[in-house]
């Protein structure tokens, strides 16, 4: 395998978590968590010969697998309804949380896709001014919209007890 | 239960792939989609090629009167296509890698698809009638009889103008309907 290959794949080993996270947001199975995760890694793969290096890598990957999930979530799942899986042997299950998380993270699968962006950058603790350079926003609005998505998220909690 | 709790619950929690699987991963998908779409991008390019040639051929071989204005017409319309397909790739590997965030990004890139878009439905119209122009000009050397044929001009425009719209669909149709959502996605100002 070639260094640049090489080099990519330890990028992705290094920050596979943040993909996986990306990917358990914007899908609710294993199949569709797969898939998704095998679109960003092409998705990163096309980029990566262009990525200068001026962001910090994990910003880069935040932008491109977001990008991936939001546009593409839709068509990843019906090629693979309209072409047989490929079938990769993977050892790997969907994370099981704790069941007193399971009403939340309904909660949080019933946000649109810009909300749950904000949760997702939030719960990877990321800063105010990261989440702002990842989605294109400003600083001060990274602040408004996490407190709104809170809010909006304790609405939809009470509204379902 | 809070978001701070589901945050150490998602931070302790183990999922990920092993290397082997990763390169697996990268070789029988990554790599594979890369190259089928390379591929892709090749074939639609010689096709293409072939077409327009095919075409240009056939405007001399049937002995079409007015071949070069034809065959002007369908050069440049190749060499449209072929330009808004580079464009199209070189701005979205660029978006995709710049320093702007999702939102900027996505609205920056539409923005200058758009302007694009503007600029052909102005140029091929105009390319059009021009080749339509010179070809009575041609023919005649005489301005007046070249304005008899103000309906054929105009109808050209409109063909021009059609054909400009239809490529744009074609070519960033899609690509334009992603960003969109990228940017409803990214839009708190409700």
């Amino acid at each position: 395998m070639a260094n640049t290959e090489e080099e990519f794949l330890d990028l992705i080993d290094q920050h596979q978590k943040l993909i996986h996270n990306v990917c358990r947001m914007y899908t609710g199975n294993v199949d569709d968590h797969q898939d998704l995760f095998q679109e960003i890694m092409v998705q990163l793969w096309k980029g990566y010969a262009n990525f200068e290096k001026r962001s910090k890598v994990s910003t880069w990957m935040y932008r491109v697998s977001l990008y991936t999930a939001i546009s593409h979530i839709k068509r990843v799942i019906k090629q693979r309804e309209a072409q047989p899986h490929l079938d990769l042997d993977l050892d790997y299950e969907q994370p099981s949380l704790e069941s007193d998380s399971a009403p939340l993270q309904e909660a949080i699968e019933r946000l649109d896709d810009g909300d749950r962006a904000i949760v997702l950058l939030h719960l990877d603790e990321k800063s105010y001014k990261e989440m702002a350079e990842i989605l294109g926003i400003s600083d001060s609005n990274v602040g408004v919209r996490l407190n709104r998505v809170k809010k909006k998220l304790k609405t939809l909690l009470i509204s379902e007890k | 239960m809070e978001l701070e709790e589901l945050k150490e619950q998602i931070a302790d929690s183990q999922v990920s792939y092993s290397r082997s699987e990763l390169k697996e991963i990268f070789t029988l998908r990554t790599k594979r989609t890369v190259s089928k779409i390379n591929r892709k991008m090749l074939i639609d390019a010689l096709l293409m090629i072939l077409t327009t040639a095919l075409l240009v051929a056939a405007t001399f071989i049937i002995g079409l009167r007015s071949r070069y204005v034809v065959s002007g017409q369908i050069i440049g319309f190749s060499l449209l296509i072929f330009v808004h397909y580079r464009i199209k790739s070189v701005l979205i590997k660029k978006a995709q890698n710049s320093d702007n965030g999702l939102q900027i990004g996505a609205e920056k890139l539409v923005r200058i698809l758009n302007k694009y878009i503007y600029a052909y439905k102005i140029i091929l119209p105009s390319f059009f009638s021009i080749l339509t122009i010179k070809h009575y000009y041609d023919l005649t050397h005489n301005w007046s009889a070249v304005s008899d044929h103000w309906l054929i001009i105009i109808i050209a425009a409109v063909t021009g103008y059609i054909a400009a719209n239809i490529t744009a669909k074609m070519i960033y149709g899609k690509e334009l309907n992603k960003l969109k959502k990228i940017i409803e996605a990214m839009d708190w100002t409700d």
